[in-house]
Order: structure tokens, then C-alpha cells, then sequence
């Protein structure tokens, strides 16, 4: 379970860009993450994957409060999360295989298992034949495939992904919410930030709405709550 | 040694990992050889410094080896109001020295030396070959040579007696003044090369832990990628430290092969001078088995230097 309780946040001085935000995510649960540009999608994405610490309000993550965790501890609940960022963030200088093989590596996974484990998923992506590639020789779509590939190797319990559909058409973007789904089934927890609608109605999850730093929960794009998710943007 | 091969092991033997050397790219960069050049600089001065030392060593145990149990009585040309004395007559008191010298038990040998022999010790002084005491034309003193076995501490004295009453301006030497001074000559530039060769280190460390911070600095958003993949600052360190060794390894090579080519001219040189009055030092495998410490140590060193400055860095980043 993972529990956001009265969180703020704010950088340096500046105002806050999240307020008071409290949700919780129930484990096996699927979630998209909405608002408008600035509304502080990103940072509430960065604060989900522990990449900065709240200003305030307390954060648990699989039983464990994050606050009071070392370092140590701290890389250990990383290991448990996959995140596809917006712009892939992705090792130039090392292949497709070696990119996605990383979280592998640095769990300490034997090369063998590993090999095994990034040839089944590449080819599962549709990236089998392009194992050597380099990121920067491929296009922005299978780019984002290797990203994804890397943040669903190690099976996380939690996996966010901030835009993933964003490089891609619609119907690749469906076929990617569908790969999606199926690791939700397994029981891994998920939060997809985006802007796209079409996605949202397509598939009927409930919807974090973020708007001015503040936070609403909607069951899904669809019935009641429509109207006023509507009016939010 | 299972840990420094583990550090050196290469994720290359898959196939299809070709491009895994470094999860960060640390050996791309224009640091990289500017980096091994240095190590190599540091590298071939403290050779240089370390072997200063040995020498040193070597020169002060051949003058002590030489000089031990070796004796001179010096009978001066000219008496104590300065007048010459004859030839013959410096001859005759040395015949008279020696004879009664052969008295005292520890003496093994008592021999006045030839006139040749005592030009030829100060040829280095004059920048002469083969000269003769006329050609110089100077009241060259007499000298005689006692070898002793085991002096016992009150012989000196006993035999300066004997001799004074013999020729009063008669001096003899032990050799121990000058040999103090020469071993506390020696000491004095032991002490000079090490405190070089701890300035050389520290200035390695101190030029090493700016590069690797400035290549934190460079690949700071690779790193911080890999601490939210779930790296530990360990696993972040081990990629910094082996690239410092593989480099102290290329360092120290190239800072070897220079230091080895120098000492192996320098000792050509000095056996081509004669006239310098310093012995021949040796490069045999002790040398070089001495030497062989400052690779590893070189290495060491840059392990443990980019280990403590990566983990510091680490611990100020997320």
C-alpha cells in the first residue's frame, strides 16, 4: 500500500506546488494521474518514485515510512519501483539489451538470468531484433519501449510512468495501455501521468486529478464525476 | 585479489553486451588520458624519489663496508712549524711506525702505501690521469694502512700513543668523523625523498579527488538515474573505483617504462664516469622487487582515494 499523507511540497522559497496531499493506492490498483500543465503532476511522479522528499506530510510505501529510511533502505524500495520517464532517460552510451538488463545488474542478478530475462522481454516489446542497438540509432517510439522494458524487468510492485503514450499513436498507445493492464493483473500497482483523454475514456481506472497543487480522486472518466473532471481542464 | 579481479571483470562475455564497460560512461572523455598521464607523472617521480633512496642506501652500506676496519696513519711532508720534511726521512719514521705496530694483536695487515697509490686516491681532486708526484710537484704525505679484525674500543688510542711517540705530527684515522657525516648526510636526503615522495602522493590524491568529483559533477544525471533504478551508493562506487584502478594500472605502466629506461641511462652515465667518486649502485632483483611496491601502492591508493571521495559526493547527492 502506498499512503500520501498531507503532503507539501514546495522548492526552495517558491510557493507550494503541491498542497495538503493526501490519497492512498491500494496494492493491484491502476491509476491514471491528470491535470493541466503546471498543476504539479511531475512532482507528485518524482515524489511517488522517491526522487525528492516532501516539504511535509508523510509518505509509506509498502509498510514503511519513507521519511525515516537511510539510504540503504531507501534503494531497496527503489528496486521495488519502475518508472518509465517523460523523456526516457535512457544510457546513450550502452545497447538496448544493456539499458534494459541495468536494474537486473544492480539487483545482482546473474548474468545468465539476465540474459534470459532481457531477450524474453525485448522480443515481448517487439525490440528482439535490435538487441546491440544504441538508443540514439532507434526511433522515439522504440525508444520508449526500451524505457518501458526497463521499468517492468525486475517485475516492480509499483510502476509509474510519466507519459509513456506521448511519442506514439493512438493505436500503439492502446497496445501499450494493454501491456499495462496485463502486469496490473499480476498484481503490480500502477500510476500513468497523461494529458491524453482518448486514453482515459478508453480505459475505465480511477483518475488522480491534480489542479492547482491540490488533489481530487474520480472513480473513472466515466458517470458523475465527468462533469466536474471536465470542467477541471 | 579475487576482489581486484572482480573490479577489473569486464561484462563483455555475452555477446550482446558489447557496449557494458561502465554503467556510467567514465571512459569516454576528454579527462581520461589527461588523468592517466598525470598518474603516470606521479607515478615516475616517486620511482624516481623511492630509487634516489635505494641508491643512497646502497652508497652509504658500500662506504661503511668499505671503510670498516680499514685504518690510515697519515704522516704529514711538513713538520708542526711548517718545514718540509725529507723524503727519506718521512720514510724512515714510516718504517719505524709500521715495525712497531706489529706488536698489537687486532692489526691483521700493516702496509705503507706505494707513492703511485697515493696519487692515483687523489687524482679525482687534481683532474689528472697518470700523473707522478714530480709532474704535481707537491710534498705528498706518507700514508700507512692498518686492517683490523675486531678493534677493541680502546685501540685507537693505544695506537695513536705509539705513534706520537714515534712522530708527534703523525695522525691517525678511524674514518669515523667523516663516516658520521657522510651517514648523516645520507640520512638527511633519505628523509628529503620521503617527505617527496608523500608530496608527490598527496598531490596525486588531492589532483585525483577533483577529477572524480568534476566526473560526478559531468555524469550527475546518469547517477542519479541509477539511484532511482535502486542503486546502492556502493554499486555507484564500484563503477568510479574500477575505472581509477584500470587507470592507476595504465598510469603506473607508462610511469615504469619511463622511470626504468631513465635509471638504466643514468647508471650507463655514471659507469662512464670514473672521476665522480661514487660507486656503482646496483639494479638487481631486490631493486626492482622494492620498487614494484609503488604500482601497488599506486593503486591502492587510487582505489581507496576515489572510494572515500564517490561515497562522500554520493552521500551530498539525493
Amino acid at each position: 500500500m502506498i499512503k500520501f499523507e498531507n503532503i507539501g511540497l514546495r522548492y526552495g522559497v517558491g510557493p507550494e506546488v503541491l498542497n495538503d496531499v493526501h490519497f492512498t493506492l491500494e496494492p493491484g490498483s491502476f491509476h491514471f494521474l491528470s491535470g493541466p500543465s503546471g498543476a504539479g503532476k511531475t512532482s507528485l511522479m518524482r515524489l511517488l518514485y522517491l526522487g525528492i522528499r516532501p516539504t511535509r506530510g508523510q509518505i509509506s510505501m509498502f509498510g514503511q515510512n519513507v521519511n525515516d529510511l537511510d539510504r540503504h533502505a531507501m534503494s531497496h524500495i527503489r528496486q521495488k519501483i519502475g518508472v518509465v520517464f517523460q523523456d526516457f532517460r535512457l544510457l546513450q552510451h550502452l545497447s538496448t539489451f544493456d539499458n534494459v538488463a541495468l536494474p537486473l545488474r544492480i539487483s545482482g542478478l546473474k548474468e545468465k538470468l539476465i540474459r534470459k530475462n532481457v531477450e524474453e522481454l525485448l522480443d515481448w516489446v517487439g525490440l528482439g531484433d535490435q538487441m546491440k542497438r544504441l538508443p540514439n540509432t532507434l526511433s522515439g517510439g522504440q525508444q520508449q519501449r526500451i524505457a518501458i522494458a526497463r521499468a517492468v524487468i525486475t517485475k516492480p510492485r509499483l510502476l509509474l510512468a510519466d507519459e509513456p503514450t506521448g511519442n506514439l499513436d493512438d493505436e500503439i498507445g492502446f497496445k501499450l495501455l494493454g501491456m499495462f493492464e496485463q502486469l496490473n493483473k499480476g498484481g503490480t500497482t500502477i500510476v500513468i501521468a497523461t494529458h491524453n483523454e482518448l486514453l482515459m475514456e478508453k480505459f475505465r481506472h480511477p483518475t488522480l486529478v491534480l489542479d492547482q497543487g491540490e488533489l481530487h480522486i474520480a472513480p473513472s472518466r466515466t458517470g458523475p464525476l465527468k462533469k466536474f473532471l471536465d470542467g477541471v481542464f | 585479489m579475487r576482489k581486484l579481479f572482480f573490479l577489473l571483470k569486464r561484462s563483455r562475455t555475452l555477446g550482446v553486451s558489447d557496449t557494458h564497460t561502465y554503467d556510467i560512461p567514465l571512459d569516454k572523455g576528454s579527462g581520461h588520458l589527461f588523468l592517466i598521464s598525470l598518474i603516470g607523472l606521479m607515478v615516475f617521480l616517486a620511482f624516481l624519489s623511492v630509487s634516489a633512496a635505494i641508491i643512497l642506501s646502497q652508497f652509504s652500506r658500500q662506504w661503511q663496508t668499505g671503510l670498516e676496519g680499514h685504518w690510515t696513519i697519515e704522516l704529514p711532508a711538513v713538520d708542526s712549524k711548517g718545514n718540509l720534511i725529507p723524503r727519506d726521512k718521512l720514510e724512515q719514521k714510516a718504517e719505524k711506525i709500521t715495525e712497531s705496530l706489529k706488536s698489537f694483536k687486532p692489526l691483521r695487515d700493516v702496509k705503507i702505501l706505494p707513492q703511485e697509490e697515493i696519487i692515483k686516491l687523489l687524482e679525482p681532486w687534481f683532474q689528472v690521469q697518470n700523473a707522478t708526484g714530480d709532474a704535481l710537484d707537491l710534498p705528498f704525505p706518507l700514508l700507512i694502512s692498518l686492517t683490523t679484525d675486531s678493534a677493541p674500543p680502546s685501540l685507537a688510542t693505544e695506537l695513536q700513543t705509539q705513534i706520537t711517540r714515534i712522530m708527534p705530527e703523525a695522525r691517525l684515522d678511524t674514518h669515523e668523523e667523516w663516516l658520521r657525516q657522510l651517514l648523516k648526510l645520507t640520512g638527511t636526503l633519505h628523509l628529503t625523498a620521503f617527505l617527496f615522495t608523500v608530496v608527490i602522493c598527496s598531490a596525486g590524491v588531492v589532483a585525483l579527488a577533483g577529477a572524480m568529483q568534476s566526473r560526478m559533477a559531468e555524469h550527475k544525471d546518469n547517477i542519479e538515474l541509477l539511484h532511482l533504478i535502486g542503486a546502492e551508493d556502493s554499486y555507484i562506487t564500484r563503477q568510479f573505483q574500477r575505472h581509477a584502478i584500470i587507470m592507476a594500472l595504465q598510469g603506473a605502466a607508462a610511469g615504469l617504462s619511463a622511470a626504468a629506461i631513465f635509471l638504466y641511462g643514468l647508471r650507463l652515465y655514471l659507469h662512464g664516469q670514473s672521476d665522480l667518486l661514487l660507486p656503482v649502485f646496483e639494479m638487481n632483483a631486490l631493486f626492482w622487487l622494492k620498487l614494484s611496491l609503488i604500482p601497488f601502492l599506486t593503486i591502492l591508493l587510487c582505489g581507496l582515494t576515489t572510494r572515500f571521495t564517490v561515497l562522500r559526493t554520493l552521500h551530498r547527492m539525493l
